[in-house]
């Protein structure tokens, strides 16, 4: 049922950044689930379960947790399919509502809120350097790789980690993830850009 | 859009070695779950609410209200039919309603003279006068035309003889008579009666003349009731002619 997308295509997103080839129809298969058609939803879920799922569970780090809100933001999705209107794209609400979940989830659960964390936005280079020590020894086996890569992302700070979920996750360009998670494109860009120099920092020497 | 402004090369690792990395997906129990929650809220969605049958129910119990009022109506209308003027003068019916109301205003409520004014012209065989007969019935026009009681001799007092429908029908047939005789014998026929045997009899052969044998009947009926002693043969001749 779920078709993973191609790493090509996830290139492809974060080198124009509006993402031609995204499937547009999602919009259309939202609407048309608002009037009914359940056939509509499943491709659209199908289209969207992964990548959702991934971003919810790196970002709340408890497996969990994570299907709870995950489930949670669906069934937001089903109830407000009436009210749905293809103002933006399907992606970019559909990952509104789980960065939002995100957040009541945080707070309800008396972790740091890190929405505002403007530090991280601006940290220098040599920070970059410091996760360096994130890096285990240099080897060529994949599995190795991913677990580095996974390690490295889960030391990024929060919002970095959420706007380089949100780009190769939910596809969504710089100014999608700034309105996503209520910042400035700029913003956004910047998160994105200091997580895409740390992976690849602690990566250096493995890919 | 603002493109990342990022070395595509190393992007392309990047996201090749994180599309590599991610491949957890949520449990298969829990797209279940979301999937039936999906198709139930379509379902709902699809079907018809509450609001929408209790609407069309409305409209129903409307229609069948309505039905069973037009279904009563025209069943009341044979009734009506009854207080109108006999058959036999259908033709004359609305011809003889002007004149019937001429004579009816001084008995009927002032609104209910009002609201015949208002009414528009029937063209059908209902009778207009008798329809108000049916909405406010009153005592004196729910008696049909043929009834036997103006014959009583104490049909003689003021209100009985304003009153009785034999009275009111020759007032509405006047206007159509062209037989002048016939006309002032039939206006005069109640007070001939209260005054000679003779004059009553002259009265029912008259009637036999112009063909209402059945009132002719019903008043000779009454001219016995009235005078059981007077000589019948003479009463039948003019009858039997």
């Amino acid at each position: 049922m779920y078709a993973p997308q191609s790493a090509s295509a996830r290139l492809a997103r974060v080198n124009i950044g509006n993402a031609p080839d995204e499937p547009s129809g999602d919009e259309d298969l939202m609407q048309r689930y608002a009037g009914g058609d359940a056939a509509a939803f499943e491709q659209l879920y199908a289209r969207h379960r992964g990548g959702l799922y991934r971003y919810i569970a790196r970002q709340c780090g408890d497996r969990a947790a994570a299907e709870e809100l995950y489930q949670d933001v669906w069934s937001r999705v089903i109830e407000a399919r009436a009210r749905y209107r293809a103002e933006a794209r399907f992606a970019t609400w559909l990952y509104t509502l789980a960065h939002n979940r995100l957040i009541d989830w945080y707070r309800k659960s008396s972790r740091v809120v890190w929405v505002d964390f403007g530090r991280d936005d601006d940290a220098p280079e040599t920070d970059i350097a410091a996760q360096r020590h994130w890096q285990p020894e240099v080897r060529t086996e994949s599995r190795q790789i991913a677990q580095t890569l996974l390690a490295l992302l889960d030391a990024l700070p929060p919002p970095q980690r959420e706007a380089f979920l949100l780009h190769e996750e939910g596809g969504l360009s710089v100014e999608e993830i700034a309105a996503a998670t209520g910042t400035r494109a700029e913003t956004a860009k910047s998160r994105l850009r200091y997580a895409v120099a740390k992976l690849r920092c602690g990566l250096q020497e493995l890919i | 859009m603002s493109k990342v402004n990022m070395n595509d090369t190393e992007n392309a690792d990047l996201s090749r070695v994180y599309a590599a990395t991610a491949r957890d997906e949520p449990p298969a129990a829990l797209d279940g779950e979301i999937l039936a929650l999906a198709r139930r809220a379509a379902e709902n969605r699809a079907r018809p609410s509450f609001r929408h049958w209790s609407r069309l129910v409305a409209i129903a119990a409307t229609l069948v209200v309505t039905a069973s009022l037009v279904v009563l109506m025209e069943s009341e209308q044979p009734q009506i039919a009854m207080l109108a003027p006999p058959a036999g003068d259908a033709a004359l019916a609305p011809a003889a309603k002007a004149p019937a109301e001429a004579v009816q205003p001084a008995k009927v409520a002032p609104a209910q003279a009002a609201r015949r004014e208002k009414k528009p012209a029937s063209s059908g065989t209902l009778d207009l006068p008798a329809r108000d007969a049916f909405f406010e019935p009153s005592s004196r026009e729910r008696e049909p035309p043929a009834s036997p009681r103006p014959v009583l001799p104490d049909a003689a007092s003021p209100i009985a003889s304003n009153n009785v429908p034999g009275a009111a029908l020759a007032e509405r047939r006047s206007v159509q008579a062209t037989d002048n005789a016939a006309r002032d014998l039939l206006k005069t026929g109640p007070a001939q009666k209260d005054e000679s045997p003779e004059a009553w009899l002259a009265h029912i052969a008259e009637l036999r003349k112009q063909g209402r044998i059945k009132e002719a009947e019903e008043s000779l009926a009454a001219f016995r009731k009235r005078y059981p002693d007077y000589p019948i043969p003479a009463a039948k001749a003019p009858i039997n002619k």
